[in-house]
């Protein structure tokens, strides 16, 4: 069955998206590729652990912070999310948060943005390549979940697009991390699919879309 | 005096099939009247949308993945297939033709190219992103408004007070309370073809006035 498909495909990027994910709900983890760069790993040896947690921690971490996903899909439940994200985050990787402070004393703001850049950009592309995997499960066994897991994977590229364009959009990893997260959920089917249509209904707007002109939209539709 | 109307009349003006269809372009069409969309009806706008333009998404991809798979040879004999299959699916459900008829035109340059039919996929999920994403704004024909922090923290008070009147889905609830909470210090209409809604609604605005808010609005139930 094609969702078993996107299923198997989620847990292969499992690694992937778990860096999206913690660099989505702190920005500041991104400064760690500067570590080797500036020749500090030695100072920077937690930070650095970060690429090598255990399978069984990252799972852990993970169904804990799907946990605390809202059932109501609002920005304010967002919000609330995110900081009980954070909180779990700290639980695990208290000695990691502390030295992105110090790291972060090292770096010039340039340096700092440029980092975060590195890491949208290799998160931009782990979902591309994931949709492309989807487009051929779809065109094979086309079903309305994996379409619209699609256009969660489109809408995260997206705001990921957003922040990449202009690094003031960074309130947008909000809704990257709802998405990412929900999107493990629903692949490990701790929610239904269809969940993912108000997080669309309520994330969209974000991609402040100007074309196709509205009224042709509306007409559309009409016709 | 400003009039919010509800999801169902805004998802009515998209369908000229449903039964509030006319009533609610008379509504927007009405010089008179200030026709104001809540965040909460633009989003059930665009929740309704995106199902129901997916449900006919699906039905053309299993057209695409027969045309695939088939010995169509020529671009003249894959749109008489698809034509063909477009008809079917029109007359197994009326109610999704527009969607169907919408699809169908997206598509339709792309399926006479074997090659592309692996483009179609991401491209009918990034057009549906692109649509539910303008959806917020109708151009001229109606005015948007958006909660700003004061009223954000009204809306919270509202809904703490009025939680546990059983509206059929949550987001009647969040539109009752954006609509209150705008209309606290402005009169202000409320219109809905949905009988449950408007009842429920004034049993929220009674337990508001026992609580001491008096937003100045009226609810009106609007008959197709």
């Amino acid at each position: 069955m094609s969702s078993v498909e996107a299923q198997e495909m989620i847990n292969v990027y499992m690694d992937d998206l778990f860096a999206g994910i913690i660099t989505s709900a702190n920005p500041k983890i991104a400064a760690k590729e500067y570590i080797k760069k500036k020749r500090l790993s030695y100072k920077f040896r937690e930070l650095l652990k970060l690429e090598h947690i255990p399978q069984e921690k990252k799972e852990e971490m993970v169904s804990k912070m799907i946990a605390v996903l809202p059932q109501f899909t609002t920005k304010e439940a967002y919000i609330e999310a995110r900081s009980k994200i954070l909180d779990i985050l700290v639980e695990y990787l208290a000695d990691t948060f502390k030295e992105i402070d110090k790291l972060l004393d090292t770096l010039n703001p340039q340096e700092v943005e440029n980092a975060l850049k590195i890491v949208q950009r290799k998160q931009k592309h782990i979902l591309m390549s994931m949709r492309e995997a989807l487009a051929d499960m779809i065109l094979s066994d086309p079903s309305e979940e994996l379409l619209v897991l699609d256009e969660a994977l489109a809408l995260a590229i997206r705001l990921y697009n957003k922040m990449l364009e202009n690094p003031d959009n960074i309130g947008k990893s909000l809704f990257l991390l709802i998405l990412l997260l929900r999107i493990i959920g629903i692949g490990r089917r701790v929610f239904d699919y269809k969940i993912l249509y108000e997080d669309l209904a309520e994330i969209t707007p974000e991609l402040e879309v100007n074309e196709p002109v509205p009224g042709q939209v509306f007409d559309l539709l009409e016709a | 005096m400003k009039s919010y109307i509800d999801s169902q009349l805004l998802i009515a003006l998209f369908n000229p099939k449903d039964a509030f269809h006319n009533r609610a372009k008379r509504l927007l069409d009405n010089e008179d009247k200030n026709i104001i969309l809540l965040e909460a009806v633009r989003k059930e706008a665009r929740d309704t949308f995106l199902r129901k333009y997916n449900q006919a998404c699906i039905q053309f991809l299993w057209i695409v993945n027969k045309i695939r798979t088939s010995n169509l040879k020529t671009p003249e004999e894959t749109l008489k297939f698809a034509q063909k299959e477009l008809n079917r699916l029109i007359s197994s459900q009326r109610s999704l033709e527009n969607f169907y008829r919408f699809v169908f035109d997206l598509i339709k340059d792309k399926i006479v190219h074997k090659d592309r039919l692996i483009e179609i996929p991401s491209f009918l999920s990034d057009y549906g992103l692109n649509i539910a994403s303008s959806m917020s704004n109708l151009g001229k024909r109606t005015i948007v408004v958006d909660l700003d922090d004061e009223k954000l923290e009204v809306r919270n008070r509202i809904y703490e007070i009025i939680q546990d009147i059983q509206f059929e889905q949550f987001r009647d609830l969040e539109i009752f309370c954006e609509a209150a909470a705008h209309s606290l210090e402005e009169e202000a209409e409320l219109l809905t073809g949905d009988k449950g809604f408007y009842n429920n609604a004034l049993l929220a605005l009674e337990k508001l006035r026992q609580e001491g808010y008096n937003p100045e609005l009226k609810v009106i139930l609007v008959r197709p």
